[in-house]
């Protein structure tokens, strides 16, 4: 809350003060009031009760007034300079897309409904970004495209889980081609960093990969050409292991290679905490990357002004009311 | 200079009824009661008579020196005492102040005292200094002091002090006189009765009172001032039936408050209240001194 003409109210509010002073110590200005019929003993009127009375009664209502209108001569201060508050808006915050990139080939499939859940997790999580989730084996499909919508994310992953739960193959069939290539995390990669859209909007963009990293057959694309792709196209990748990886020490370095180079981090799945680091993560990495100065709207505020002019208003109609009855 | 003298005859001319007549005519009140004074009687000369009161034609008739004792006995002493401080430059009500009836009040005295071949005298002052014009007679002396007390009575003048004006004839003058007051008090309180009661020792003592303006009756655009204090009377103090009614009956009690103590004091009182009364007022009082108890 500030005032946009902050010199305008001391300027007002010395003229309504010399106006105060005028008016209370009339004799500074003004001698005795000429044209006046002098009367003499008129103090016993002032000893009468019923002087009194009427004098009181009038000093509430010279009183109510003058309340009336240092309320109406607020309010117009308050209004004619402008009362703005200021807001910054951090657009960055919504700025941000989130690919959540599933592996669902047949080394996945008892993951796959824990890892499902996890997502949910991390969508719940977040707060302000689009998120999609693409699932891929052989060949990458997308589930459901990078949305704000978060009821129908939550409810897209639920179903998703469900699916994966019950091994419904209609869900994951058209991650096969009928060949025998299957969990390409390289292609997988590539194809979830191919889903971002908006390409020349300055936003920034996370994919949460989970994977085994145990491909079978040979890729289009191999894994650090795919870390790289997604480096050169600004995408950050939050590894999201399975437990199984650490019999397989050449996977679990393979996925830290790609998210190191992205700037992620790798997680095992399952550990305590883990998809609450990679939502806070997300969080933390895309605010300290957001370049665009906050953004500061300057708001006018007539309410305070418009309030006690208002009051004023009413008080002076009732004081008006009261003297003509 | 203004005439105030003949404003005065002009007045009584208006009321020149049977009282009128009958005042002017020297049916006035003698403070040598008892003794019938004849414009004829003449008595033989003694040791210590005025040269000047000889009656030489007479005494050539009848060939003893005889001196006129009509005069020397029936010259009164008039002391007009005004109060001339400034609650009397107030006005009495929107067209006459109340200087102007105290001139008046003091002018129809004066008048008749002066056609009666009376000397007038005056005793005038407010709180910060009283003066005095000696004894004359002649309507020329009478005018001087009558615009005396014009003049002296401003709203710049020192507030009005009726107890030190009395305090200052009771020290100053020793003849026995006919002492008219002209005042607006509305209350006698201890020290005046005391001052009061000490004059009507030595004169005969007449009081009338000059009313005030009443601020709750009157239906004026102007503003009224109280001029002692400065304050403005407040312009919805005169607009109340209420008020006007308690305003009322406070001055009432208080003409009664001092129509009893002047009552017992012996003194022959008249409130003056407007410009049209004040001949009538003045005559009443007249009368009523004519037939007030001797002493």
């Amino acid at each position: 809350m500030e005032l946009k003409w902050s010199w305008l109210p001391l300027v007002l509010g010395a003229i309504v003060l010399v106006w105060l002073v005028i008016w209370f110590f009339p004799s500074l200005l003004r001698g005795k009031p000429h044209n006046a019929v002098l009367v003499a003993h008129a103090q016993r009127l002032r000893r009468i009760p019923r002087f009194r009375t009427l004098a009181r009664r009038r000093e509430i209502e010279m009183l109510l007034r003058v309340v009336a209108v240092l309320f109406l001569i607020g309010g117009s201060i308050f209004l004619s300079s402008r009362l703005t508050s200021t807001k910054t808006h951090q657009p960055e915050v919504s700025n941000r897309d989130i690919m959540l990139c599933l592996d669902v080939s047949g080394s996945m499939t008892s993951y796959d409904e824990q890892l499902a859940r996890e997502f949910r997790k991390i969508a719940e999580g977040l707060d302000g970004e689009r998120i999609g989730l693409t699932i891929w084996s052989g060949v990458a499909v997308t589930v459901f495209p990078l949305t704000d919508d978060y009821d129908f994310v939550i409810e897209q992953l639920d179903d998703a889980a469900e699916k994966l739960a019950s091994y419904d193959y209609n869900f994951t069939s058209g991650t096969f081609l009928g060949d025998d290539r299957g969990s390409l995390i390289s292609d997988g990669l590539v194809s979830c960093v191919d889903r971002f859209d908006r390409p020349d909007e300055e936003r920034g963009r996370a994919v949460v990969l989970a994977s085994d990293n145990d491909p079978q057959g040979k890729p289009i694309f191999k894994l650090p050409e795919a870390a790289e792709y997604a480096a050169s196209k600004d995408v950050v990748v939050y590894g999201l292991g399975t437990p199984g990886m650490s019999y397989d020490p050449g996977a679990t370095a393979g996925f830290q290679d790609v998210v190191d180079k992205t700037g992620g981090s790798l997680k095992i799945m399952g550990e305590d905490g883990s998809t609450a680091e990679i939502a806070q993560g997300i969080n933390d990495l895309e605010a300290a990357r957001s370049k665009e100065p906050a953004r500061v709207s300057v708001l006018d505020e007539p309410g305070i002004g418009a309030t006690l002019v208002t009051i004023g208003v009413v008080l002076v109609v009732l004081v008006g009311i009261r003297r003509r009855a | 200079m203004t005439a105030h003298l003949t404003r005065v005859k002009a007045r009584m001319s208006i009321h020149a009824h049977r009282k009128v007549r009958g005042l002017l005519e020297g049916e006035y009140a003698s403070m040598h009661t008892g003794r019938s004074m004849d414009f004829n009687d003449l008595r033989e000369y003694v040791r210590g008579d005025d040269v000047k009161d000889i009656d030489w034609k007479a005494s050539a008739r009848s060939r003893a020196l005889l001196v006129k004792r009509y005069a020397a006995a029936r010259k009164h002493t008039i002391l007009l005492v005004a109060s001339t401080g400034r609650s009397m430059a107030a006005m009495n009500d929107l067209d006459v102040p109340k200087r102007d009836l105290s001139v008046m009040v003091a002018g129809v005295v004066g008048y008749l005292a002066v056609r009666h071949g009376d000397r007038v005298a005056l005793a005038y002052g407010d709180a910060a200094a009283q003066h005095q014009m000696p004894a004359a007679s002649g309507e020329l002396n009478l005018e001087n002091r009558l615009a005396a007390i014009h003049d002296n009575t401003l709203p710049t003048s020192a507030p009005s002090d009726l107890k030190t004006v009395l305090d200052y004839v009771a020290r100053t003058v020793r003849r026995r006189t006919i002492l008219m007051v002209v005042s607006d008090e509305y209350a006698i309180d201890q020290e005046l009765s005391t001052l009061l009661r000490r004059l009507t020792v030595q004169h005969e003592v007449l009081f009338v009172s000059i009313g005030d303006l009443d601020p709750t009756s009157m239906d004026v655009d102007q503003r009224l001032v109280d001029i002692d204090s400065g304050q403005v009377i407040p312009e919805w103090a005169r607009h109340d039936k209420r008020l006007r009614q308690e305003y009322a009956s406070l001055l009432t009690g208080q003409a009664d408050g001092m129509k009893r103590e002047l009552d017992g004091l012996g003194i022959i009182h008249q409130t003056v209240h407007d410009d049209a009364s004040a001949i009538r007022a003045v005559l009443r009082l007249l009368e009523r001194h004519r037939h007030a108890g001797r002493r």
